[in-house]
C-alpha cells in the first residue's frame, strides 16, 4: 500500500476517521433489545399499510405485559423513534408510526447489512 | 526537492492553524466560562482541552507544536519575567501531552497506529487519560516550578475535571454539527 506524504491529505483522513467515530459516540438515546423488538413489530406493522394502534401494541403479550408496552412506547415516543397519529373522525384510536430518525436507523440497517453482504470474507 | 519543501509548509500550516484554533478557543472560553474559573490557568469547563485532543488525533505533532505555540502566545505577557522558564515548560506540556499519550495509548494497544479501527470507546477512553495526564504534567511543572499557592493533590482535580469536559463538550459539539450536516445533505439530496 502506498504511503501518503503529504501533510494534509494525511490529516484530513484521520479528520475522516475521527468524524466517523465521533458521529458514533453514545448520544443517550440508544434503544435496548426490548425497545427495537417493540419498534420492529410496530414498523413492520406500517410498512404493510397497517399501522398498529397503541391498543393493538400494548397487547403483544409476547413482548411483555401491557404496563410494560405502554412504558416502553413512551421512552420510543420520548428517544423520538415513535410519533402517533389520530384518525380522522375518531380520536380515541391513536395510531403509531416511525419517525424520520426511525426511518433513518433502519436505512442504517439496511446499509450495513449490505456491506457485510459485498465483503469479501477474510 | 520540491516534494519536501512542500511538505515542510503544508507541516508549518498545521501547525499555525492548530495555533490559531487553540488561541481562538481559548479566549472563547474566557468569554463564556470564566465564571468556572477556579485559578488562573484552571477553569472548570475548559473547552481547547477538546481541540487539544482534536489537533492532535488530526494533525499529529504539528497539531502539538501548533498548541505550544498557541500556548506561548496566550502566556506571552509573563516572557522575559523570572516566570520565563514556566511559561516555556507550560507550553511543551501543553502541546506535547496529548501526544504523548496518543503514543503510549499506540505502543500499550489501547489504540491502534493512525487511527486504525478506533473505537467511539477508545476514543472516551484517550480522552479521559488525557484530562488526567495534562492535569498531572501541569500541576508537576508548577510544582518544580515553585508556582505561588499551589496545592497539587487540591488543584489538579478541578483542571482534570476541566480537561474532561471540555473535551467532552468538543467532541459532542462536533457531533451535533456533522449530524447537523449530514441532515441537511440528505435533505438536499432526497
Amino acid at each position: 500500500m502506498e504511503k501518503i506524504n503529504s501533510p494534509f491529505a494525511a490529516a484530513y483522513l484521520r479528520f475522516l476517521q475521527l468524524a466517523r467515530v465521533i458521529q458514533a459516540l453514545p448520544a443517550g438515546m440508544e434503544m435496548d433489545a426490548n425497545e427495537s423488538a417493540l419498534l420492529e413489530a410496530v414498523v413492520l406493522r406500517w410498512y404493510e399499510n397497517a399501522p398498529m394502534t397503541v391498543r393493538e401494541a400494548i397487547a403483544l403479550t409476547e413482548l411483555g405485559s401491557p404496563a410494560t408496552l405502554h412504558k416502553r412506547i413512551t421512552r420510543l415516543r420520548q428517544k423520538e423513534m415513535l410519533n402517533t397519529l389520530n384518525q380522522e373522525g375518531d380520536r380515541r384510536a391513536k395510531f403509531l408510526i416511525p419517525t424520520e430518525r426511525t426511518l433513518n436507523y433502519f436505512s442504517h440497517l439496511g446499509q450495513s447489512m449490505q456491506l457485510v453482504q459485498t465483503q469479501p470474507c477474510a | 526537492m520540491m516534494q519536501s519543501t512542500k511538505n515542510a509548509l503544508q507541516t508549518a500550516a498545521l501547525a499555525l492553524i492548530s495555533a490559531v484554533f487553540f488561541v481562538v478557543f481559548f479566549q472563547l472560553n474566557l468569554a463564556f466560562f470564566s465564571a468556572f474559573e477556579y485559578r488562573e490557568g484552571v477553569n472548570w469547563v475548559f473547552l481547547p482541552a477538546g481541540f487539544r485532543v482534536i489537533l492532535v488525533l488530526i494533525a499529529g505533532v504539528p497539531g502539538s507544536v501548533g498548541i505550544m505555540l498557541g500556548t506561548w502566545f496566550i502566556d506571552r505577557a509573563a516572557m522575559g519575567s523570572d516566570l520565563t522558564g514556566m511559561v516555556l515548560t507550560n507550553g511543551l506540556v501543553s502541546g506535547f501531552t496529548p501526544w504523548l499519550v496518543l503514543k503510549f495509548s499506540e505502543r500499550w494497544g489501547v489504540m491502534g497506529p493512525r487511527l486504525l479501527r478506533l473505537t467511539r470507546q477508545q476514543l472516551l477512553n484517550f480522552t479521559l487519560m488525557y484530562a488526567a495526564a495534562n492535569a498531572l504534567a501541569h500541576h508537576v511543572s508548577w510544582w518544580l516550578f515553585k508556582r505561588a499557592d499551589l496545592n497539587v493533590w487540591v488543584d489538579v482535580w478541578p483542571m482534570f475535571v476541566g480537561d474532561a469536559i471540555g473535551a467532552l463538550l468538543m467532541l459532542y459539539g462536533f457531533k451535533f454539527i456533522l449530524n447537523k450536516a449530514l441532515r441537511k445533505q440528505q435533505a438536499i439530496e432526497s
